[in-house]
């Protein structure tokens, strides 16, 4: 949304009748805009990967199972040169109990990747549940380009911290933040 | 003013992804046996029957053969745990264990009849038909076939002795045997 | 006559509702294992040979009692049962009086985590065990061998069977 700002500046200067001299002077015009970032499509919404197991139990990679796409779009603005970003995912937790032990799990890792449309191109941020600690978080590395699903994240590359691992039955819930600050 | 694009997230119609039914699953163990057919005979009881003094020692056929009463041998507890069965019943005539040709008008066998019942409805029945001199001693007989296992005690008697001619029996200790076997009716005679 | 100098400047910042300076939000991910339970072997076979006694004709329990197989499967939910159905071995030809044609048994199944167990005796299946969330043998044992009234066994095959059902429990 873009703001405007109304400057007037009415200036009646009466001139003194029957003097030779004329009084004058300047005034100086400025403004600022300030650097920020908006989500003008919400980042929220969910994946739904529906059933996660292959017919022998095992985690499905592929998630072939999905009732949602497994790519979501969103529209991002940012009025600054760059923009800091940063993600976190957590893993896909069993509800009940998402402990691994004997051979099963309840806990699957995921691969969330979030792709950036800059002026200047593509900027990828990838984050796996089982190999990150903590929020990745970089700057973009040029100013945000403004057009509409700017910004793609999909969900990818199931997987168990033991390949063999059946899953154990439940639901499962994970989630991914994501923060675009102007830089 | 910028026009500003509303993302509207298009609702593709997935197929649903697999109801994965909350069905049992089931494990078969089979398990298999078998019973061989097999008849077992009881053992006899006697096993050996003694006849005593075979000939008359006084009177009128003194020296031919006495009248002997039958004899019965039990076979307790014999059976067939398959069906089809029948009893064969082999018999050999008494002969002396003086083996010389008799004389004229000596014999020197004794024929008698044995008859296995209580298994099948029809009996077993041998009667054998020696000549005096002892030769075509044996003679053998199968009874009707059992449809069904059974289990019984088999009686094996001994009956109708006699004497080839009805001559004069020579002197000497005779000895005869019975057979009796127990087995599937498809046995070939 | 002096006129006021007026200078205004009124700086009119538009009502717009104030925006926070970052883009921020949480996308869910969602998922689900449905309850299920699976034999990677389904099928064993105990061959017992010769069941009655060379002597008396009579039942060798001996052939029967300790017998095993082994199946293996997996189930994913804390609350999945297992139930044993036991059929009596039997031959078609009918048992006359003194003799039998068939033997009655319990089957046993065993995971680590609980057995299940059924009597050929009895109609149906067994108590229900729960054995919860489990992945590996199934170890069936064979005991309690008898025949109706101990006598001489038919000649002939004999079969049964010991049925081993999992169910999954969400």
């Amino acid at each position: 949304m873009k703001k405007l700002i109304l400057l007037a500046i009415p200036a009646a200067l009466v001139a003194s009748p029957a003097f030779a001299q004329a009084a004058s002077g300047s005034v100086g015009v400025t403004g600022t805009v300030g650097g920020r970032c908006a989500a003008l499509t919400p980042i929220t919404g969910t994946f739904d990967l529906g059933e996660l197991s292959l017919t022998n139990g095992t985690i499905d990679t592929a998630f072939s199972n999905h009732v949602t796409p497994l790519s979501k779009s969103f529209t991002i603005m940012c009025t600054s040169a760059d923009a800091n970003v940063s993600i976190d995912a957590t893993p896909l937790d069993n509800t009940g109990d998402n402990s691994t032990s004997g051979g099963y799990t309840g806990r699957v890792h995921y691969t969330a990747t979030t792709v950036f449309q800059r002026v200047s191109g593509t900027h990828t941020y990838i984050y796996g549940t089982s190999n990150a600690g903590g929020v990745l978080a970089a700057p973009l590395g040029g100013r945000l380009a403004n057009q509409p699903d700017n910004v793609t994240l999909s969900v990818s590359n199931g997987h168990t911290d033991n390949a063999t691992d059946l899953l154990k039955s439940g639901t499962y819930n994970g989630v991914i933040n994501i923060t675009v600050s102007p830089l | 003013m910028k026009r500003l694009v509303s993302l509207a997230l298009l609702a593709m119609a997935l197929p649903a992804a697999p109801a994965l039914a909350q069905s049992t699953a089931t494990g078969n163990v089979a398990i298999d046996g078998r019973v061989a057919p097999v008849c077992i005979l009881g053992d006899p009881n006697p096993a050996l029957v003694n006849l005593g003094q075979l000939s008359a020692s006084s009177g009128p056929r003194t020296g031919k053969i006495a009248t002997i009463t039958p004899q019965t041998v039990q076979l307790p507890a014999s059976f067939c745990n398959f069906a089809g069965s029948v009893v064969r019943v082999t018999a050999t005539a008494l002969t002396s264990s003086d083996t010389s040709v008799p004389q004229p008008g000596f014999s020197r066998a004794v024929n008698y009849t044995a008859t296995a019942t209580n298994w099948a409805a029809g009996a077993s029945t041998a009667t054998t038909n020696a000549l005096r001199d002892g030769t075509s001693p044996t003679a053998s007989g199968l009874g009707s076939t059992q449809p069904l296992p059974k289990i019984a005690d088999i009686a094996l008697t001994l009956s109708n002795f006699t004497a080839p001619g009805d001559l004069i029996l020579v002197a000497g200790t005779y000895n005869g045997t019975v057979v009796v076997t127990l087995g599937p009716a498809a046995v070939a005679d | 006559m002096r006129m006021p100098i007026l200078l205004t400047i009124p700086a009119v910042l538009v009502a717009s509702p104030v925006l926070a300076q970052s883009a921020t939000g949480s996308v869910e991910v969602d998922g689900v294992v449905a309850g299920r339970c699976l034999f990677g072997l389904p099928n064993a076979t105990i061959s017992l040979g010769e069941i009655s006694l060379p002597g008396t004709g009579r039942l060798d329990v001996s052939k029967v009692n300790g017998r095993t197989a082994t199946l293996n499967a997996w189930c994913n939910g804390a609350a999945a049962t297992m139930t044993v159905t036991t059929t009596q071995l039997t031959t078609p030809t009918a048992a006359p009086g003194g003799f039998d044609n068939r033997v009655d048994y319990t089957g046993t199944a065993s995971v680590t985590s609980g057995s299940a167990s059924d009597s050929s005796l009895t109609a149906g299946a067994g108590t229900p065990a729960n054995v919860g969330r489990f992945n590996g043998d199934i170890l069936v044992t064979l005991s309690a061998a008898s025949s109706p009234t101990g006598g001489l066994m038919v000649a002939g095959a004999y079969t049964g069977n010991v049925l081993v059902t999992l169910t999954p429990v969400n």
